[in-house]
């Protein structure tokens, strides 16, 4: 996808791009051989950390509450340096450690990353003038969180009662709709 | 990797709390996946001292004792022959739980009321020694919890360790990370009882020979491909035997069982500072020689694991004169285990090529702790010290002499690397600037050592970081121990991409946003995209999960029911559902790709609309949803899909068709209560919607016109309905079909429509 797109365009580069994923995982309460995954890849001159830090936070505010205190840690993925892991305070116990968050107060939602610069050399970028930030994120697993939803299944289902009860579902982090997002 | 808390104590000297090495670790270098504290099992047992030892006055071999256990004495009936008076021992009041989950109650031996037991090592799950309760050493006042008073309480910290990041597979590498923001320094505990004579410090020079013979063992490097530095140290006179408690109690506090004092010195090297060792049997090497050679294709070793293996040349093996005893890096042979027997080992320490022992490993089926390391990259650096050590632990715990130091087979020996950083890109790239003082403090904390050289900083790289090979690797070291937390989430200014929205997905959202829109209390639903062939052209999946999930969807209708069947099964009656998504069929042509195609399906089942206080109390029950409503869903689905499309009634007279789509009565797996099933599905036409265009609204009012007519059979409503269109042009603003009436007055076959 990233490859694809920088191929094809020439920065500034933002995308999200959804998408359906397949892995032969038998069905559980936390997993599904087919689910969904949105990443997000921006590539322009002078893109650092800050803003990375910054675009991801304010998606985590919106998406659960403007208050929601978010965390980014040391990871490893092959195509991003430095790479991180963002964590959202526990939403079932608020952040003062409940054995859904393993004592810690936090619940990971995404992995992240500066783009490696490797990754923009092979598409014939140059990576001394042009950075960048990308991610890749599970919207079941967070909207598991968000609505305290506790088996992936019930996603699959489509049961009536189940599907009711997100008819206009209120999102308190949201702006309304055509307002710009950052 | 599990690492033991009080084993970090140790190499940092000083006491540390579980969550927060687990936070530290965490915010620093990475993911910690639990702090699992161990002999959570003992955690009701007491310290009681015993106060007064007397005779049970019905059994011999029983003593009656009063213990102390913090509150009132108790009368406690004790069997071990080593009770004393005035002595400390772990005890379990009645309630307690052991490991094992005896649940200790109040009850009578021997006709005397016992208030609970004095435990045994064995009882505790702390060794096997039943011989009697164990005596404990220690200050603690009575009624002490156990795991307080003594040194045995630990907590596992569970870290993820990535494949980048050998160096934290290791007790000492997990430290020198803590140690950063401890403002610790790491030292390895002295190895107490060990000769004061190191040899190895006075060891051999690397030798670039590929062959030296070390106290009569010939060692010769036939693969230095494989095996690019091999040390081998020669020790005698070792005894095989248990190992001390402390070595034993560190290894169980990670998992690991320990086996004997030899084997467990090797792991103790192993978890403690990350190079595998291998120990064997001088008594049993052929020659004696070892032959570090590349595997002849064929070559079978029957592995420690007791399974016969073929090798294959991309394999290194460790030989005898004569035969392989070990598969390098992966596993060793029953035939040169360290046994109880063995006086003279044979010790080795090795730098294998990690990808060579990642084929191997994956060809043979077969991982160890030692393969896990080795495919990852050690520190060929630090081999000789790491094979010092080993030696003294060795020496400590199972004495033994060693004659002469290790040799070092090294044929090209390898300089630290360096890697050049700048200042300025760490803040070009992070975007705050740090200052070159605070960039070579965070990263000589870690081992890297950054010197000057011209405008920017020449680092260079410690042994134990195959990893840092770019400038970017050593920013993400300046990231993570400045701390990702340290810097600011502020939104800057940004300028806008070039990429387009796609298509599909614009289309997509305004097909589903109008259709929960639309009023008729559509639901959206998510099926699974694998099921049962679904048609002729359905794309089987190579490696399905079950028959069940073997193919592709071709269509989205059979998926819908399913849901529809399983929502009855719930006891819905009322179920509306759609889907958007992706449909597969086999490749027409020379493409090798399936062919992928948007649908939109729709299934309805149920009352047509919610019970209302105006519906008449006698009517039976509420109008169920018939072949008009899937008509009416079926033209607002047309018009969202593929607008371009026409509804027509269907050839055979059962629901509609359209050139991309139909709409059908279903038939499905329905209990007896549920209403009819109808289901509907189009392609979806890739096109966003246009820009609303404001037209003028008229400057007359709307006049209505009923019109009836009587139609001959074969006619229908959409025939007259398309020539009123067609010929009422701009002027006609709506059309609906209003009733339909057959029977008396009209002649036969023919109907009137309004």
């Amino acid at each position: 996808m990233q490859i694809r797109t920088l191929e094809t365009y020439p920065p500034p580069i933002r995308i999200v791009v959804p998408g359906r994923c397949y892995r032969r995982d038998p069905f559980d309460a936390s997993h599904s051989p087919v689910f969904e995954q949105i990443e997000g890849f921006a590539v322009d001159e002078g893109i650092t950390f800050v803003d990375f830090k910054a675009t991801l936070a304010t998606f985590a505010r919106r998406i659960f509450s403007p208050t929601t205190k978010v965390r980014f840690r040391p990871s490893y993925f092959p195509f991003t340096e430095p790479s991180a892991e963002m964590d959202v305070q526990c939403q079932i116990c608020g952040g003062s450690g409940c054995a859904a968050c393993k004592q810690t107060g936090w619940m990971e939602i995404l992995g992240s990353g500066m783009v490696h610069p490797a990754v923009l050399e092979n598409s014939k970028l140059d990576s001394e003038k042009y950075t960048g930030f990308a991610w890749g994120m599970g919207p079941e697993r967070i909207a598991m969180l968000r609505y305290g939803i506790p088996d992936i299944r019930l996603f699959f289902d489509s049961d009536v009662r189940f599907l009711e009860q997100f008819v206009g579902a209120a999102n308190p982090g949201a702006t309304p709709r055509g307002q710009p997002n950052s | 990797m599990i690492v033991s808390r009080r084993w970090l104590e140790a190499l940092l000297s000083r006491p540390l709390q579980g969550l927060d090495v687990a936070d530290r670790l965490a915010r620093q270098v990475a993911p910690v996946d639990g702090v699992v504290p161990i002999h959570q099992d003992l955690r009701d047992v007491l310290v009681a001292r015993v106060l007064e030892v007397k005779q049970h006055p019905n059994a011999d071999r029983l003593s009656l004792c009063v213990v102390d256990a913090g509150g009132a004495p108790l009368e406690v009936v004790c069997g071990a022959a080593n009770v004393q008076a005035g002595k400390s021992y772990p005890f379990a009041p009645v309630g307690a739980t052991l490991p094992g989950g005896l649940k200790l109650e109040r009850r009578k031996i021997r006709g005397v009321e016992s208030n609970g037991m004095l435990c045994s090592a064995k009882e505790l799950g702390l060794g096997v020694d039943h011989a009697g309760i164990l005596e404990l050493q220690t200050d603690a006042p009575p009624g002490t919890p156990f795991l307080e008073a003594v040194p045995i309480a630990d907590e596992q910290i569970l870290i993820d360790v990535s494949a980048n990041r050998p160096d934290l597979l290791c007790h000492k590498g997990v430290a020198r990370e803590l140690a950063v923001g401890l403002g610790a320094t790491v030292k390895l505990p002295e190895i107490v009882g060990s000769s004061d004579r190191r040899m190895v410090g006075r060891s051999a020079h690397p030798s670039i020979r590929p062959s030296a013979v070390v106290d009569g063992v010939t060692v010769k490097l036939e693969d230095p491909e494989g095996a690019p530095r091999y040390m081998i140290a020669v020790i005698r006179g070792v005894k095989v035997g248990a190992s001390p408690a402390w070595l034993a109690a560190r290894l169980q506090s990670i998992g690991q069982r320990s086996i004997n004092n030899i084997v467990d010195a090797t792991n103790h090297i192993l978890f403690e500072i990350n190079q595998p060792l291998h120990a064997f049997d001088l008594a049993k090497l052929r020659g004696p020689a070892v032959v570090v050679r590349r595997a002849k294709p064929g070559e079978q070793i029957v592995t420690l694991d007791g399974v016969s293996r073929r090798l294959t040349a991309e394999m290194t093996v460790i030989c005898d004169a004569e035969r392989p005893t070990i598969v390098a890096g992966v596993m060793g042979s029953a035939e040169s285990e360290v046994t109880d027997s063995t006086t003279d080992i044979v010790l080795e320490a090795a730098y294998f090529q990690p990808t060579r022992i990642r084929r191997t490993r994956r060809a043979l089926g077969l991982s160890s702790e030692s393969s896990y390391r080795f495919e990852r990259g050690l520190d060929m650096l630090a081999m000789p010290d790491a094979l010092g050590r080993a030696v003294d632990l060795i020496r400590a715990v199972a004495g033994g002499e060693m004659r002469e130091p290790p040799i070092d087979l090294w044929p090209e020996p390898q300089k630290p690397r360096s890697v050049f950083l700048r200042e300025a890109r760490v803040s070009h790239l992070l975007g705050v600037p740090v200052p070159r003082k605070e960039i070579e403090r965070l990263l000589s904390a870690v081992g890297f050592v950054a010197a000057p050289k011209d405008d920017r900083m020449a680092v260079q790289i410690p042994g134990w970081r195959p990893d840092v090979t770019r400038e970017v690797d050593l920013i993400e070291e300046v990231a993570r121990l400045r701390g990702y937390d340290s810097f600011p989430d502020e939104l800057r200014p940004y300028r806008p991409g070039t990429v387009p929205d796609a298509p599909a997905e614009l289309t997509l959202r305004r097909i589903r946003e109008q259709l929960v829109a639309s009023g008729n209390g559509l639901l959206e639903a998510r099926t699974l995209p694998l099921g049962p062939a679904d048609g002729p052209d359905a794309v089987a999946v190579l490696n399905p999960l079950s028959a069940e999930e073997a193919h592709l969807r071709s269509r989205l209708l059979p998926g819908l029911i399913r849901r529809v069947e399983y929502n009855w099964s719930q006891g819905q009656r009322d179920v509306r559902l759609f889907e958007v998504g992706t449909v597969f069929r086999k490749a027409q042509g020379p493409s090798h790709q399936p062919h992928e195609e948007l649908h939109l399906a729709i299934v309805l089942t149920g009352a047509r609309h919610p019970a209302h206080w105006t519906d008449s109390i006698n009517a039976a029950k509420l109008p169920d949803m018939d072949i008009w409503d899937l008509k009416q869903h079926f033209e607002l689905a047309v018009g969202l899909a593929a607008p371009s499309d026409d509804v027509q009634p269907a050839a055979n007279g059962s629901g509609w068709v359209a050139e991309g789509g139909m709409a059908v009565p279903l038939e499905a797996d329905a209990p007896k209560w549920a209403a009819r099933l109808f289901g509907l599905e189009v392609r979806i036409i890739v096109a966003p919607a246009g820009l609303v265009r404001y037209q003028s609204l008229p400057t007359q009012p709307a006049v209505v016109r009923d019109i009836s007519l009587v139609l001959p059979g074969g006619v229908t409503a959409a025939a007259v309905q398309a020539v009123l269109r067609r010929e009422g042009g701009k002027l006609l603003g709506r059309l609906d079909v209003l009733d339909e009436y057959r029977g008396g007055g009209l002649p036969a076959g023919t109907c009137s429509a309004t």
